[in-house]
């Protein structure tokens, strides 16, 4: 087999070396005081003040704090489920060889690159419950009003909603380029040997995309889990806390109520649950390859 | 022939539904732009404008600098993207071919870029930047939007799943390590390239955060922090209810470039062109 | 990589392009990039200012600094740099800690103590005479704002207080007169009651007294006028330390909200955006500051006018807040003396501010004069100016009186009026939380 030991470090190094200066300067160094951080009350001016685990130990006293949770959970869940498979689909209808595809791919796209905050206003706006687009055409149905996001039991879902709508183009290009890089002869030769358009969608697509769609879901779940724009702008976490993510919370303690220690604690938890959900994806790939 | 025309048909449809759906609230900000303000905010929602109108366009370009901020979104944006390229693809071309020890943990801490929140770090990286005296420079938006691993990650996953016959006929013909990322990888690497620049461009189009607090002044404000702070209060739903008509006009000015950019690119999404290289 | 070359040119020649047809709207440009293109004479002194009023009362401080830069004496040339609320309050902080403060900056009297006592801000008690500023000139609320115990720290700069928006024709519709806005209890449920109605005939409600957000910062603003309204009741108790609202003070006010909802149902239920159902004519009525007036303005077929907030229980009251002008602690005297100067002028020309931006002038030679007397719609607010409240000031207002979802009186509104906890166990939880926050 092809050997690669002929490569030494010295080479790879100056492949990496680019990448690692920039990351080291404005991404490492800043990040990694987020640790130093959570075991210290700042709020921005003068020294910080060392309280050891006291920010920590706020957070899981916090009575709000296991819902934060499972909303950030609930959320990430349905959010990689749904934008992964979702955009593999559409990225497979979007790569059929017909006539207005480029159209299709260009609308589908288009809300990707509207600003999370546009996006939302737009998308609060329809969600009004009294009189709003949407709950205007109900009512024409004969349907009661729907509180999209005034309802606590309904609003996260309807930030899923949004968020569907807004960021599946990310997914979608993603996708469609892994599909380029398909050799068309394998599904010729499955063609040939008389396998069905899903078969032939089973056996050769998706393994061929294994590293994309681990790339996808790894990203989605990261993302996902660290939501912030759209309850910012849309609920403001609410109602009654209900979209109030682990980010959303550790923003309004960084920059509305000045505790940047508590908020770096926040961060620090986050960053820890999102390591965890990377290294079970990975691991189960990997399982998957064998 | 009757299953294919069926599937056909079944294709369009699908399309056609998809596309109803992602069209809907991008036709109600068209609509709304085309609104003179006095008649957004009316009892009943009516696609069509009772009185059809440019001024909300006309008030978002004569009233601010708005092709200011657009150049210098579209400065940042560009030195952004391109940075992103120059050292993300060797990068990925290493992680993902390369071998070095400590190479998956290097990986690893490439990867905490996209688990960290931005903003968790922002006060720290503005004090350095300030201290740099990088506040209110393109440089000084440019280089900490560069540090993401998103394009490193997907480069590194591209990469790794081509085939390896070209690269092995490359070097047994005595090409170096640089020989074969250039003249082998980088053109098989052409759609997961136009992702990354479509992605790493919208990001940078749109980033709010960082540019707000980095870069304030008028000299380098960029176009959502001159439309987030000058033109409508996207805050909360609190005092100020954005002036809706004006909002989106300026929302729709704004996604031209970027969309322009998309139609430009998508058509390298075309089946067989990473292929080409094998023949 | 040739392809990716040419992907690059065609970008740049797009954004030339783009450039090039720039020219002809850029000479259209307002004042808002004067401040980059001026050329500043080397003798002058330049100083920072950081506008943070918000969009869109914002460009009637850009005007102003126009005209002060042409036409000041001081030999001072102003720079302008345009924020929101949110990113001042944070990157002031930063910038304090970095030592590039601008030198004069907009805030907001609820903003006052916690960057005073983080030491941002200049003391400038002995400055206020030296520009010309007494006591006797200001409204006195507003002037005893901005002192922080015995000092001063900010210029007052106007106050903007909650009264009551009505619709004029959907009073004369229902009967009511508008030139009796209502002024008590028993007036403003009744009016509420009249407009509140099925007016298609369909069976369903769909045009409501009152707008009120469950959500935000109006609510519990509201809440709180209510609270001050009851002789002797506070907040919080007088050295700040403890929650003073669970009473039957707060819980008659609480429980009126409620029963504007869910039992006279005035309100529309699960409401987020009372502004916009005024505006389209669903509810007769709404409870905001002077800053919706230029939403309101500018729709068609809405006529409305403003009164003062009614008064519910036994004296008038409002909750309030200000712009003033403070001075980051530069300790640079030739500069905040260019500083001082500039404020005096904004300071000399808050009747312009309030024609065109509708806040509230704080001086009394201004609410006094005649040109103030032709606003017709400010009367209504300048009429509570002496019964406005701020909210009490305390080092983590930004905690306590915070506006997202989960700060305490957010949490009391939401619980309220999304039935979800009854008035007083809402008091009782927010009760624990404000004693739990003020501890720290």
């Amino acid at each position: 087999m092809f050997s690669k030991k002929r490569i030494n470090l010295g080479s790879a190094g100056w492949f990496l070396l680019p990448y690692l200066l920039v990351y080291f300067i404005f991404f490492f160094l800043p990040a990694l005081s987020i640790v130093p951080m959570s075991f210290t009350e700042w709020s921005i001016v003068g020294t910080p003040k060392f309280v050891g685990f006291e920010n920590y130990k706020s957070i899981f006293n916090d009575r709000y704090f296991p819902k934060t949770l499972s909303n950030t959970f609930v959320y990430t869940i349905l959010v990689t489920l749904i934008l992964t498979i979702l955009g593999l689909l559409l990225a497979i209808l979007l790569n059929q060889k017909v006539r207005g595809r480029g159209v299709a791919r260009t609308i589908v796209i288009m809300p990707y690159v509207i600003s999370s905050a546009v996006a939302g206003i737009i998308w609060r706006w329809m969600f009004e419950r009294n009189f709003g687009i949407i709950n205007t055409y109900l009512q024409q149905l004969g349907l009661p009003f729907i509180g999209w996001l005034s309802d606590p039991n309904i609003a996260l879902y309807s930030i899923v909603i949004m968020n569907i709508w807004w960021s599946i183009g990310f997914n979608t290009v993603t996708f469609l380029a892994a599909l380029q890089g398909i050799p068309e002869e394998l599904y010729q030769a499955a063609q040939v040997d008389g396998a069905s358009s899903f078969q032939s969608f089973l056996y050769i697509t998706i393994p061929q995309l294994k590293p994309i769609i681990l790339y996808v879901t790894v990203l989605c779940a990261a993302n996902s889990f660290q939501m912030f724009d759209e309850a910012y702008v849309m609920t403001q976490g609410g109602p009654l806390g209900s979209t109030t993510t682990l980010v959303y919370k550790s923003y309004i303690e960084a920059f509305k109520s000045f505790r940047l220690g508590y908020s770096a604690a926040l961060s620090v938890i986050t960053c820890a649950i999102i390591i965890i959900i990377t290294l079970i994806q990975m691991k189960a790939n990997k399982r998957s390859d064998a | 022939m009757k299953k294919k025309k069926l599937s056909l048909v079944f294709t369009y449809a699908l399309l056609f539904l998809v596309t109803a759906y992602y069209l809907v609230p991008i036709l109600v900000m068209v609509s709304t732009s085309l609104k003179p303000q006095g008649q957004v905010l009316s009892r009943t929602w009516e696609w069509i404008p009772r009185t059809f109108t440019v001024e909300n366009y006309q008030y978002v370009l004569q009233q601010y600098p708005y092709l200011k901020w657009t150049t210098n979104s579209l400065i940042v944006t560009l030195g952004t993207v391109v940075l992103t390229l120059i050292v993300s693809l060797p990068a990925g071309y290493a992680f993902a071919r390369l071998k070095m020890r400590g190479k998956n943990i290097l990986f690893s801490m490439v990867m905490l870029t996209i688990m960290i929140p931005f903003f968790a770090y922002t006060p720290q990286l503005y004090l350095l930047i300030t201290k740099m005296g990088l506040k209110n420079t393109y440089w000084g938006l440019i280089l900490p939007m560069s540090t993401s691993g998103v394009s490193v990650f997907l480069f590194k996953q591209f990469i790794q799943q081509l085939p390896l016959d070209l690269e092995e006929a490359a070097v047994l013909d005595g090409c170096s390590n640089w020989g074969v990322f250039f003249k082998v990888i980088l053109p098989l690497t052409k759609p997961a390239i136009v992702t990354s620049v479509i992605f790493t461009a919208v990001k940078s189009w749109n980033n709010l955060l960082w540019p707000l607090i980095a870069s304030s002044n008028d000299a380098v404000k960029t176009l959502p922090v001159g439309l987030s702070v000058n033109v409508f209060q996207v805050e909360t739903g609190l005092a100020n209810q954005p002036p809706y008509g004006i909002v989106m006009a300026a929302a729709l000015l704004s996604i031209i470039l970027p969309v322009l950019l998309f139609i430009f690119l998508q058509r390298y999404f075309v089946q067989g062109i990473a292929t080409t290289g094998l023949k | 990589m040739l392809k990716k070359y040419r992907m690059l040119a065609l970008l740049l020649a797009f954004s030339l392009v783009f450039a090039a047809c720039s020219t002809a709207s850029e000479t259209a440009e307002t004042a808002d990039t004067a401040s980059t293109e001026v050329e500043v004479p080397a003798e002058k002194t330049t100083i920072v200012f950081w506008n943070g009023v918000g969009a869109p009362e914002n460009v009637v401080l850009t005007e102003l600094v126009k005209e002060y830069n042409e036409t000041n004496q001081d030999n001072v040339y102003v720079e302008e740099v345009i924020l929101d609320w949110s990113t001042l309050y944070s990157k002031i902080l930063l910038d304090f800690e970095t030592g590039t403060p601008p030198d004069i900056m907009t805030i907001q009297q609820s903003g006052l103590y916690q960057n005073v006592d983080l030491g941002i801000l200049a003391d400038l008690t002995s400055f206020m005479p030296e520009y010309g500023f007494a006591k006797e000139d200001f409204i006195e609320s507003a002037w005893n704002g901005s002192f922080i115990g015995d000092k001063q720290y900010a210029v007052p700069f106007d106050l903007h207080p909650l009264a009551l928006y009505y619709n004029v024709g959907l009073f004369e519709e229902a009967g009511l007169d508008p030139a009796n806005p209502p002024a008590t209890m028993e007036e403003f449920l009744n009016a509420a009651q009249t407009l509140t109605k099925d007016t298609n005939g369909d069976g369903t409600t769909d045009q409501y007294g009152l707008g009120l957000a469950y959500s935000g910062g109006l609510p519990f603003r509201l809440w709180m006028s209510l609270l001050w309204q009851h002789e002797g009741a506070e907040i919080l108790s007088a050295d700040n330390t403890a929650a003073a609202f669970n009473t039957d003070a707060g819980l008659e006010s609480l429980e009126f909200l409620y029963d504007l909802v869910y039992t006279y149902n005035v309100i529309p239920e699960q409401e987020q955006s009372p502004d916009d159902d005024f505006m389209k004519g669903i509810v007769g009525m709404v409870i905001s500051g002077p800053w919706s007036q230029f939403d309101f303005n500018s729709v068609e077929d809405l006529e409305y006018a403003t009164a003062p907030l009614p008064v519910f229980y036994d004296q008038e009251a409002a909750w309030a807040d200000s712009h003033m002008l403070a001075l980051p602690d530069t300790k640079d005297e030739a500069r905040m003396a260019a500083a001082m100067s500039f404020a005096r002028f904004l300071s000399d020309n808050s009747l312009i501010w309030t024609q065109k931006a509708g806040h509230l002038p704080v001086k009394l030679s201004v609410l006094e004069s005649n040109e103030f007397a032709e606003l017709e719609k400010a009367q209504a607010f300048a009429v509570t100016l002496p019964n406005a409240h701020y909210y009490p000031s305390i080092k983590n207002e930004s905690l306590v009186f915070g506006r997202d979802s989960n700060s305490p009186f957010v949490v009391l509104m939401e619980s309220t009026l999304l039935n979800s906890m009854t008035p007083q166990e809402a008091l009782n939880e927010v009760e624990t939380m404000v004693n739990e926050l003020l501890g720290q």
